[in-house]
C-alpha cells in the first residue's frame, strides 16, 4: 500500500489480484444484486482516492472491507426496491410457523433465503465472521461498533438463521 | 427444567454457536451435554444443518474481464491523482521542496559515490594522454599550437565532467520516483 501511495500502478494491480476472490465473494453475499460488479470496481476506486488516509497500523484487509461494507450500506439505503423486496419476503417468512425448529433438510434449502432476509447489521457481521474468518475486533473496526456489540450481533444472527427471534438489543 | 439447567443449556448453546462461527469442533464437554439433552442436541443439529446450508451458498468468482477492467480504471485514477498532487505541490509556496521524492538523497549519494570513485582513473588517463601527445607531437607541431590543443582538450574534459556531475540530481530524481510507465495491455 505504501507503493500505491507513491503512485506505483503495478503495486495496485497486485493488490487487486490478491484480494479479488475474497472481496467479490463478500460483496456477492452482502448485496446479492447485479450491482456487485459495480461495487467491486467502486471499492478499488475508493481505495485509490483515499490512499493517503490508509492507516499503516491497520491491516489492509480490514480497511478494504471497511470501504466495501460502507459502499454496501450506502447502496442499501438508496435502494428502495431492495427494501420493498425484503419487506415482502419478511412478510412471507412471518407467515410460516416459527415455534418448532425447522427439520434439517428444510433448513438447508432455507438458509440462503434466511441469510438474505437478515437485518443489515446482523448480516454484515455474520458474513465477515463466518465467510471471511475475521476476528471480532477487526469486524468491530470495519463496521464501526464495539467488539461486544459484534459478539451480540453474531449470536443474534445465528439465532435468526435458526429460525428464532434475533433478540439483540441494538 | 430448573433455572440452573436452563442456564447450563444456554451457555452450552452459546459455545456451540461460537464453535459454529469459528468453523471449529465443539468442546468435548458440550458435545457430551448435547448428547444427553434434547434441546441442546436439536440446537447442535440445527447448527450442523446451517453450516451445510451456508457451505452450499455460492459466491461467484469475479470474471477476468471485471478484474482487468477494474485494474485499468484504478491505475488511471491513481495516475491522475498523482499528477494532480504534483501540480498542487508545484503551485503551492515552497512547492519545489515537495518535489523531492523519497529516496532522492540515497540515489544522489549512490551516483556521486560511483562517479567520484572512477574520477582518479579518469584524471590519470587523461593526464597520460596529454603527456604522451605532447611528447609525440613536440617536434612536429609548434609549441603555441600544442598549448592551444592541450588547453582545448582540458576544457572539453572539464565540460564533460561538469555535465556528468551536474546530471546526477536529475538522474537521482528519476530513479527515486520509479513511476512505471502506463503500459497498455
Amino acid at each position: 500500500m505504501r507503493r500505491v501511495q507513491q503512485g506505483d500502478g503495478r503495486a495496485l494491480d497486485e493488490l487487486v489480484e490478491r484480494h479479488r476472490r475474497g472481496l467479490h465473494a463478500f460483496l456477492a453475499r452482502r448485496t446479492p444484486t447485479p450491482r456487485r460488479d459495480d461495487l467491486f470496481q467502486e471499492t478499488w476506486l475508493r481505495v485509490v482516492r483515499s490512499k493517503d488516509r490508509f492507516d499503516p497500523g491497520l491491516r489492509f484487509t480490514t480497511w478494504l472491507f471497511q470501504i466495501a461494507n460502507n459502499l454496501c450500506r450506502d447502496l442499501a439505503r438508496r435502494s428502495a426496491v431492495e427494501s420493498r423486496e425484503r419487506a415482502r419476503a419478511a412478510a412471507d417468512a412471518d407467515a410460516a410457523p416459527r415455534s418448532d425448529p425447522a427439520p434439517r433438510v428444510e433448513l438447508r434449502l432455507d438458509v440462503g433465503r434466511r441469510l438474505a432476509l437478515l437485518p443489515e447489521r446482523l448480516r454484515e457481521v455474520l458474513l465477515l465472521r463466518y465467510f471471511e474468518d475475521l476476528p471480532e475486533r477487526e469486524i468491530a473496526a470495519i463496521v464501526g461498533v464495539p467488539a461486544g456489540t459484534v459478539k451480540s450481533r453474531l449470536h443474534a444472527a445465528v439465532r435468526a438463521l435458526r429460525g428464532q427471534e434475533p433478540d439483540d438489543d441494538d | 427444567m430448573t433455572t440452573e439447567a436452563h442456564a447450563l443449556c444456554d451457555s452450552v448453546q452459546e459455545r456451540l454457536a461460537e464453535a459454529f462461527l469459528a468453523h471449529a469442533t465443539p468442546a468435548a464437554d458440550d458435545v457430551a451435554h448435547a448428547a444427553a439433552c434434547a434441546q441442546c442436541s436439536a440446537a447442535r443439529a440445527e447448527l450442523a444443518a446451517l453450516a451445510a446450508g451456508l457451505a452450499a451458498t455460492s459466491a461467484p468468482a469475479p470474471s477476468e474481464l471485471l478484474v482487468q477492467r477494474t485494474q485499468r480504471r484504478a491505475r488511471a485514477e491513481l495516475a491522475a491523482l498523482i499528477e494532480r498532487e504534483q501540480e498542487e505541490a508545484l503551485a503551492s509556496p515552497g512547492g519545489s521542496a515537495l518535489l523531492l521524492p523519497e529516496g532522492f538523497a540515497r540515489e544522489c549519494g549512490r551516483l556521486l559515490l560511483g562517479s567520484v570513485a572512477v574520477l582518479p582513473v579518469v584524471l590519470l588517463w587523461n593526464g597520460f594522454v596529454l603527456v604522451f601527445a605532447q611528447r609525440l607531437l613536440a617536434g612536429v607541431v609548434p609549441e603555441a599550437l600544442l598549448a592551444v590543443v592541450g588547453g582545448a582538450y582540458v576544457a572539453c574534459g572539464a565540460a564533460w565532467l561538469t555535465f556528468l556531475y551536474g546530471s546526477i540530481p536529475f538522474v537521482a530524481h528519476r530513479r527515486a520516483r520509479r513511476v512505471p510507465s502506463e503500459v497498455k495491455r
